[in-house]
C-alpha cells in the first residue's frame, strides 16, 4: 500500500532555523550514508532521514531512533557534495524532538529562542532570593565563609531535592512518549534481545564511548566529551556523598584531604576540561573544506550551562579558600541558580539527550539487525582534499597502498579513489558499506565502502579498503588496501578472495532485506549460514 | 563543361629531404621516376621546401619555366597548406611520403623505398590526370535570406542576418511574431545568477525586428514551394491568401515544435479528471493569472507535476525533450510564488535534467521549502474525490511507493517537431518536398561536425525543430543559422562546395552522352543534388552539391567525374602500383581511406611514430561512398591480393560526413563479394573496417590483421594475368 504523504511546511522551517537550513540541498546520492562510520549496511543513514526532512514528514523523523544513534561527527557534513550538512539537520531533528515530546509540552517552547533566556534565569535567582528574604539572609554572613551560613543545607534539600526530581520525573515523560513513538514504528517486531542486556549494553556503550570514538573529521570532540561525562557523574556523586556526611554528622566545608573533597576536585577539573575543550572547539576556525558549521542557540544553552557551573562551582571553593567573602557568596548565589536551571531545565535542553539518546540506543539494540561495523585500520580519514588530477589518484591506486587515502576527493566527479562508491542514485538506502556491493538485483544497490563493487558497476563504485574491479572504466580506487583486487567484491583487510560476487568481511553475509519505510514489520534477515555475523564483529 | 585549364601541362616534381626524408629514403630513384614522367620539365630536391627558400625555388619554376603542374613529395597534404598555397589555376598533388612512409616504416629498407616510389608514381599520376575548372558554374547569387517561423529563433536570425547586412523575409505563419514566447508567463533564466525567472524577452525583439530595415516581415504566411539550390531559390509564399514569389540565396528553418498531444496520456490520468493537465495548459493558466482547479474553480494550492509525461517512452515520443524538467521547476515556482506559507508543489520526475546553467536554477527551487523532489514512477493519477487528484508513484525516494493528493497535477508534455506534421518546405527535389530525417521527425544532420546543415544544401535548421532546447538555446542557434545561410551565398557566388569539402572548387561532370538514365545517382545522393528531366536523366544543381562523389561510386556506366578525381585518373593510380611477383612472397594491399577520418587518422600514427606493414598501399577517397566498383574489380584482376575500405561508422548514429557514404560501401561492397565469389575468388580478399579518427593508434594491428586473413587465404591467383 502506497503511503499517503502531507509534507508539513511548518516543519521544514523549524528544522531550518534549528541548524538544518541546507537540508533542502541535498539530492540523494548517499554519500553521508557510505562515510558515516556508525551507519551500516543493513540500516544505512542519514541518506533516508535528509528526504524525510526535505518531504516535511515529522512523524517519521520524530520517532526514527537512527536519528539519536548519530553522534554528531561531522564526516557527512564534510564529505557531503551539495553541503547539505546532514549531521547539523539530525543535530535539527535532536533538538525538535526534545521539545516535541517534552512535558509539559508549553514550557519546553521557552527553550528554543535566547529571547526567554532572562525569563530562565530569573526564575531560580527571585526563588533563591525570596528564600533568602524569608529566613533573613539577605546579607554578606560574617566570620569565617561557611556556605550554609547563607543557605542551610536543609533548605538547600527543600528546594533542590524537588528540583531535580521534577527535571528527572519530566525528562522520564519525554521519554516514555518517545519510547511509544518508536516503538509504534516496529508495531509486531520482536526484540532481538531484552530490555534489561540491551540497557546494560548502552550502559557499556555509554560509559566507555565506543561508538562515540569513531568520529574521524570531529574525532577531537570524544576527549572532550568523555571527560565531561567522568567529571559530571564525579560532581554529581561528590553531592550525594556530601549529603551522605551532613546526616551522619560531617559538616562542610571538607579539608583538602577527604576523599569526598578529592573527589570533587578531579570531578571539577574533568568537567572544566571536558567543557573547555568542547567550548573552544566550537570557536576554532573551521578548514575552509569543512563549511562553517555554527553551533544554534539550542546547541549553546546546554553546554553554556554545563560550563558556567564548572566555573563557577570552582570559584566558589577558590574565593571561599582565598577568604574574600564579598566575592565568595555571591558567586556561590550564582553557582545555586546555574545549578538550578540545569537540573530543573533538563529535559528541555540539550541535556535530555541523556534521555532520548539512551532510549534510542536500547531500542536499537533491542529491535535493530545487529550492526557489522568495523573499525577502520589505518590512518584516521582525512579530511577532503580536492584532488587536481584524477589520473595522479589513478597511479596511486596501484603505487601507494596508504598514501592514497589522504588523497581521497570528497566530491571527485570520476569518483577516482573515492570514499564515496558507486552509490547509485536511485538505489533505495544508498551504498553498501561492508557486503563487496550489493548484488545487482538488490534493489539497495549502492557502492561499497569495504569490498569491491561489482565488476559491471559502471561509475567505478571507489572501495575503501579492498580493491575495485580493475575493467571498472572509470577507476573507483582503493583507499587503504592497494593489493590487486579479487574478480569480484573485495574483502575487508586482505584480499583474500570472497566465495562468491559480492564477498562481504564476514564471507556469505546474505544481502540485506528491504526495511519497510513506513512503520510496518521489518522482515526479519534470512539466518546466517553458520555463525551469528555480530560474534564475529565483536572479536575485531 | 569547357571550364578546365587549356594550357599544355608542364610538371615540376619537388622532393623534400628534410624531416628525416633523406635519410630513410633512396632519393635517387625518386628523382628517376619523377624525371621519367611524361611532362615533365623539372625535378628538384631540397632540405626543406617548406622553408621560404624552398617555396621560393617552386615560385621561380612557376614564373620562370612555366611549370604549372606541381607534385610536392614531401609531408602529409593535411599540412603546410598555407605554405604550399599557389595561384588558383596549378594543379596541386602532394605525396605523402613522411607521415606514411618515412615515419611509419623502416629507413633504408627496400621495401620502404618501394611503397614511396609507388607513391610518387601514383602521385605523378595522380596529376597528369588533373585539370582545374577555370570558372565558377553559376555566377549571379541572391543575397536574401528566408527564415520561416518568427519565433526565438527565427527573429534572432533574421536579426544576425540583418545586421550583417543581408536582406531577410521573415515568414510567419501567426498574424504576430514571437510563436512559443507568445505564450509564456515566465522565462528560464538566461544571465547571472541563474535563478530568478524572466519576463519573457519578447517585445525588446519585436521592436527588434521591426526596427531593421533589411527585415520584411510576413505574417499569416505559409511557404507553398521552394525550388532551385543555393544562392539561386525561388520561393512562393502565399501571405494572407496572396501569393508572392521570393529570390532567395538561403533558407533558415525556424519553425519550432509543438507539445505531445496529451490525450495520448490516459495512463497518467489525462482525462481522469478535469484537474488533470498538460504543461503548456499550465503555463496559460499562470499567465492569465488563475492557478485554479478547472473542477472547481477554486485556487489550486498543491500541484503534482508529473515529469517524461510520454517523454522517453518507446510508445509516444523515446526520447527526451530536454526542457520539460526545468520548465516545470518554473511553473513550480508559480505555485510556490501564489501561496508562499502553504502552496506546495511536488515534483516526480525520472533523473532531473537541467543542463549548462540551468543546474543553478534547479538547485535553487531545490532550496523552496515548499518544492518536493523524488524520483519516481508514477503508476496511477486517479481523482479522488470531487476536486482533488491522487498521484501515486513506485520507486521513490523516500523508499517505498507514495501517494499525494493534491488539487492539480501537470503532465510535463515533450516536444514534437514541426516537420513531423507536414513538410512545410515544399521542397521540389526529386528525392521529395521535405528534409530527410533520420529518426523522429527531427531534420538529418551531422550533429557533432555541422548541426545546422540538413541534408538540403542551403536549408539550415535552428531552434526546437532541429533538437528540442531552450529559447536560450534556441536564441544562439538562430544566430548561427544565420551566419550559415550566408556563407551558403558566399560559397555559391564562387562556385566552391560547401562543408566539410569547404571551399573545394571541382564538381561532379556528368558524360551524358553514355549515361542509361538508370537514375543511381539521383536516387543514392544524401543531399538531394539531382533532378531528373522528362526522360530520367539526371539534371546537375551544382550549388546543392557537397562534392562527395558518391554519384561517382553509383554510377554503373563510370561517366561521373570530377577534374582532380576521376574514374580513369583512380584506375590509372592504382594500375602506377608494382605488384611484385608471386615468388618474392610480397603482398600488396590496397587501402581505400576516406579523407575525413580514417586518413588523417594514419597520419597521426605516422606523427606518433607507429611502424605497420610496408605491403599496403593508401589511396584517399573522397568519402567509401566515392569508390566505384570497378576500382576494386581492376586492383582484384591487376594482382592486388586484397583490397580493405576504411571508413566512418554507419546506421543510426553515424559518423560519415556524408552522411550515407559509408553505409553504401558497404551496402555495395555485399554486391562485390556476390561477384567475387562467382568468379571463385575469396570474399574475405575485399573488407569494410570502421575506423574511426581516434582510433589510429589501431591501424598496425588492422593491417596485421589483414594481412594475416591474406596470407591464410594465399596469393591472388590473377597475379601475372
Amino acid at each position: 500500500m502506497p503511503t499517503t504523504v502531507a509534507p508539513d511546511l511548518d516543519f521544514i522551517r523549524s528544522l531550518k532555523q534549528l541548524g538544518g537550513e541546507n537540508l533542502k540541498s541535498c539530492y540523494q546520492c548517499a554519500t553521508c550514508s557510505v562515510v558515516c562510520p556508525i551507519s551500516t549496511d543493513d540500516r544505512p543513514f542519514p541518506r533516508p532521514e535528509m528526504i524525510y526532512a526535505q518531504w516535511g514528514m515529522k512523524e517519521k523523523l520524530v520517532s526514527d531512533p537512527l536519528v539519536w544513534v548519530c553522534h554528531n561527527c561531522r564526516d557527512c557534513s564534510s564529505y557531503c557534495p551539495r553541503g547539505a550538512k546532514p549531521g547539523e539537520l539530525l543535530a535539527a531533528v535532536r533538538d525538535y524532538t526534545i521539545t516535541h515530546f517534552a512535558w509539559p509540552s508549553s514550557f519546553a517552547r521557552l527553550f528554543n529562542s535566547a529571547r526567554f533566556l532572562p525569563l530562565l534565569f530569573a526564575i531560580p535567582v527571585v526563588l533563591l532570593l525570596a528564600v533568602l528574604a524569608v529566613e533573613g539572609h539577605l546579607h554578606i554572613p560574617e566570620g569565617q565563609i561557611i556556605y550554609s551560613k547563607l543557605f542551610p543545607i536543609h533548605t538547600l534539600e527543600y528546594i533542590y531535592i524537588p528540583v531535580a526530581f521534577f527535571g528527572f520525573i519530566a525528562g522520564l515523560m519525554g521519554m516514555r512518549r518517545y519510547w511509544t513513538a518508536i516503538s509504534a514504528q516496529r508495531a509486531g517486531a520482536r526484540p532481538r534481545r531484552g530490555l534489561v542486556e540491551a540497557a546494560i549494553l548502552t550502559g557499556k556503550e555509554i560509559l566507555s564511548h565506543t561508538q562515540f570514538k569513531k568520529c574521524s573529521v570531529e574525532g577531537k570532540r570524544y576527549y572532550g566529551h568523555l571527560p565531561m561525562l567522568y567529571g559530571f557523574l564525579g560532581a554529581f556523586g561528590t553531592t550525594t556523598l556530601v549529603t551522605i556526611y551532613y546526616y551522619s554528622g560531617r559538616f562542610t566545608p571538607l579539608p583538602l584531604y577527604d576523599p569526598t573533597k578529592i573527589l570533587g576536585n578531579v570531578s571539577a577539573v574533568l568537567l572544566l576540561y571536558g567543557c573547555g575543550r568542547l567550548v573552544a572547539r566550537r570557536f576554532e576556525k573551521e578548514p575552509e573544506e569543512r563549511n562553517n558549521l555554527p553551533s544554534s542557540y539550542f546547541d549553546w544553552l546546554f553546554l553554556g550551562l554545563l560550563t558556567a557551573v564548572a566555573v563557577t562551582g570552582t570559584l566558589t571553593e577558590l574565593t571561599r579558600l582565598s577568604g574574600a567573602a564579598g566575592i565568595a557568596y555571591p558567586i556561590y548565589f550564582i553557582h545555586l541558580s546555574l545549578i538550578f536551571m540545569l537540573l530543573g531545565y533538563m529535559p528541555y535542553s540539550k541535556f535530555a539527550h541523556l534521555f532520548y539518546r539512551s532510549a534510542a540506543m536500547v531500542h536499537e539494540k533491542m529491535y535493530a539487525p545487529e550492526a557489522v561495523v568495523v573499525a577502520l585500520p589505518g590512518p584516521p580519514v582525512a579530511p577532503p582534499v580536492v584532488v587536481e588530477e584524477v589520473e595522479e589518484v589513478e597511479e596511486e591506486k596501484v603505487a601507494a597502498p596508504a598514501g592514497a587515502a589522504a588523497k581521497a576527493p570528497a566530491t571527485s566527479p570520476l569518483g577516482g579513489g573515492s570514499k564515496i562508491g558507486g552509490g547509485a542514485p536511485p538505489s533505495m538506502f544508498g551504498g553498501s558499506k561492508i557486503g563487496g556491493g550489493a548484488p545487482p538485483s538488490s534493489p539497495f544497490g549502492g557502492g561499497s565502502k569495504i569490498g569491491g563493487a561489482p565488476p559491471t558497476s559502471p561509475l567505478g563504485g571507489g572501495s575503501k579498503i579492498g580493491g575495485a574491479p580493475p575493467t571498472s572504466p572509470l577507476g573507483g580506487g582503493s583507499k587503504i588496501g592497494g593489493s590487486p583486487p579479487p574478480p569480484a567484491g573485495g574483502s575487508k583487510i586482505g584480499g583474500t578472495p570472497p566465495p562468491a560476487p559480492g564477498g562481504s568481511k564476514i564471507g556469505g553475509t546474505p544481502p540485506p532485506a528491504a526495511r519497510p519505510m513506513f512503520g510496518g514489520v521489518p522482515p526479519k534477515p534470512p539466518a546466517p549460514p553458520v555463525a551469528p555475523p555480530a560474534e564475529e564483529s565483536k572479536e575485531e | 563543361m569547357a571550364n578546365d585549364t587549356a594550357a599544355e601541362p608542364k610538371l615540376g616534381t619537388y622532393i623534400c629531404t628534410g624531416c628525416g626524408l633523406g635519410e630513410a629514403l633512396d632519393i635517387g630513384a625518386l628523382e628517376k621516376i619523377a624525371q621519367a614522367a611524361p611532362k615533365s620539365v623539372t625535378c628538384k630536391t631540397h632540405a626543406f621546401f617548406c622553408s621560404d627558400e624552398g617555396v621560393k625555388v617552386i615560385r621561380d619554376d612557376l614564373a620562370g619555366a612555366g611549370v604549372n603542374h606541381v607534385v610536392i613529395a614531401a609531408c602529409s597534404g593535411r599540412v603546410n597548406q598555407e605554405v604550399f598555397a599557389f595561384p588558383k589555376e596549378v594543379v596541386l598533388d602532394r605525396v605523402n611520403l613522411r607521415e606514411q612512409v618515412a615515419w611509419s616504416h623502416a629507413a633504408k629498407d627496400a621495401d620502404t623505398d618501394a611503397l614511396a616510389q609507388d607513391y610518387l608514381r601514383m602521385g605523378l599520376v595522380k596529376n597528369s590526370k588533373s585539370s582545374i575548372p577555370a570558372s565558377p558554374v553559376t555566377q549571379e547569387v541572391y543575397e536574401t535570406l528566408l527564415v520561416i517561423g518568427a519565433g526565438a529563433t527565427g527573429m534572432q536570425a533574421a536579426i544576425e542576418a540583418a545586421k550583417a547586412g543581408h536582406k531577410v523575409v521573415l515568414v510567419e505563419k501567426e498574424a504576430e511574431l514571437g510563436g512559443y514566447m507568445r505564450t509564456l508567463h515566465r522565462q528560464l533564466p538566461q544571465r547571472q545568477p541563474y535563478t530568478a525567472l524572466m519576463e519573457p524577452d519578447l517585445a525588446r525583439k519585436q521592436v527588434e525586428v521591426k526596427a531593421q530595415p533589411n527585415i520584411t516581415v510576413m505574417t499569416s504566411a505559409e511557404v507553398v514551394k521552394i525550388s532551385g539550390q543555393p544562392g539561386l531559390f525561388t520561393a512562393l509564399v502565399k501571405s494572407d491568401g496572396r501569393e508572392s514569389t521570393l529570390q532567395v540565396g538561403a533558407v533558415v528553418l525556424a519553425t519550432g515544435s509543438s507539445p505531445y498531444d496529451a490525450t495520448k496520456l490516459g495512463h497518467l490520468g489525462f482525462g481522469a479528471s478535469p484537474n488533470v493537465v498538460s504543461s503548456d495548459t499550465f503555463e496559460a493558466m499562470a499567465k492569465s493569472g488563475k492557478l485554479v482547479r478547472p473542477s472547481d474553480g477554486q485556487p489550486a494550492r498543491s500541484v503534482a507535476f508529473v515529469l517524461c509525461a510520454g517523454s522517453r517512452d518507446p510508445d509516444h515520443l523515446p526520447y527526451c525533450s530536454s526542457t520539460c524538467c526545468a520548465t516545470s521547476l518554473k511553473q513550480a515556482a508559480y505555485v510556490r510564488q501564489a501561496n508562499p506559507r502553504e502552496g506546495r508543489a511536488y515534483v516526480f520526475y525520472r533523473d532531473m535534467r537541467t543542463p549548462g546553467h540551468l543546474e543553478y536554477f534547479y538547485k535553487a527551487m531545490q532550496q523552496d521549502e515548499g518544492v518536493f523532489l523524488t524520483k519516481g514512477k508514477v503508476t496511477a493519477v486517479k481523482a479522488a474525490g470531487k476536486n482533488q487528484v491522487a498521484v501515486t508513484a513506485e520507486e521513490t525516494l523516500l523508499g517505498g511507493p507514495i501517494t499525494v493528493e493534491v488539487d492539480l497535477v501537470v503532465l510535463a508534455t515533450g516536444m514534437v517537431p514541426s516537420t513531423l506534421a507536414h513538410d512545410i518546405l515544399g521542397l521540389q527535389y526529386r528525392q521529395g518536398p521535405a528534409l530527410p530525417d533520420l529518426k523522429y521527425g527531427f531534420p538529418d544532420s551531422h550533429f557533432i561536425c555541422f548541426p545546422y546543415e540538413t541534408r538540403r544544401t542551403g536549408v539550415f535548421a535552428a531552434g526546437t525543430v532541429r533538437a528540442p532546447m531552450t529559447i536560450a538555446d534556441a536564441t544562439i542557434d538562430g544566430g548561427g543559422a544565420a551566419m550559415k545561410g550566408i556563407q551558403a551565398i558566399a560559397y555559391a557566388r564562387t562556385g566552391e562546395a560547401a562543408l566539410p569539402r569547404a571551399m573545394d572548387p571541382t564538381y561532379p561532370v556528368f558524360g551524358l552522352d553514355r549515361c542509361t538514365a538508370c537514375k543511381r545517382c539521383t536516387e543514392e545522393c544524401p543531399f538531394g543534388t539531382l533532378n531528373e528531366d522528362d526522360k530520367g536523366f539526371p539534371q546537375l544543381n551544382i550549388n546543392r552539391c557537397r562534392r562527395c562523389g558518391i554519384c561517382m561510386g553509383a554510377c554503373p556506366e563510370r561517366v561521373i567525374n570530377f577534374q582532380n578525381y576521376s574514374i580513369d585518373g583512380m584506375s590509372s593510380q592504382i594500375r602506377a602500383i608494382e605488384i611484385p611477383s608471386e615468388s618474392s612472397g610480397k603482398l600488396r594491399i590496397l587501402a581505400f581511406m576516406c579523407e575525413n577520418d580514417a586518413y588523417p587518422a594514419i597520419d597521426m600514427a605516422g606523427v606518433r611514430r607507429l611502424q605497420y606493414d610496408a605491403q599496403v598501399r593508401v589511396v584517399p577517397v573522397r568519402c567509401l561512398g566515392a569508390i566505384n566498383q570497378v576500382w576494386i574489380a581492376d586492383s582484384l584482376s591487376g594482382g592486388f591480393d586484397g583490397v580493405m575500405l576504411l571508413g566512418c561508422k554507419y546506421g543510426d548514429n553515424y559518423q560519415c560526413h556524408m552522411i550515407r557514404g559509408s553505409e553504401l560501401a558497404v551496402e555495395r561492397l555485399g554486391k562485390i563479394q556476390e561477384t567475387l565469389n562467382r568468379l571463385g575468388l575469396e570474399a574475405e580478399r575485399v573488407q569494410y573496417i570502421e575506423f574511426p579518427i581516434s582510433d589510429y593508434q589501431r591501424f598496425p594491428e588492422i593491417v596485421k590483421g589483414f594481412v594475416k586473413a591474406i596470407r591464410k587465404i594465399g596469393p591472388n591467383p590473377f597475379k601475372g594475368f
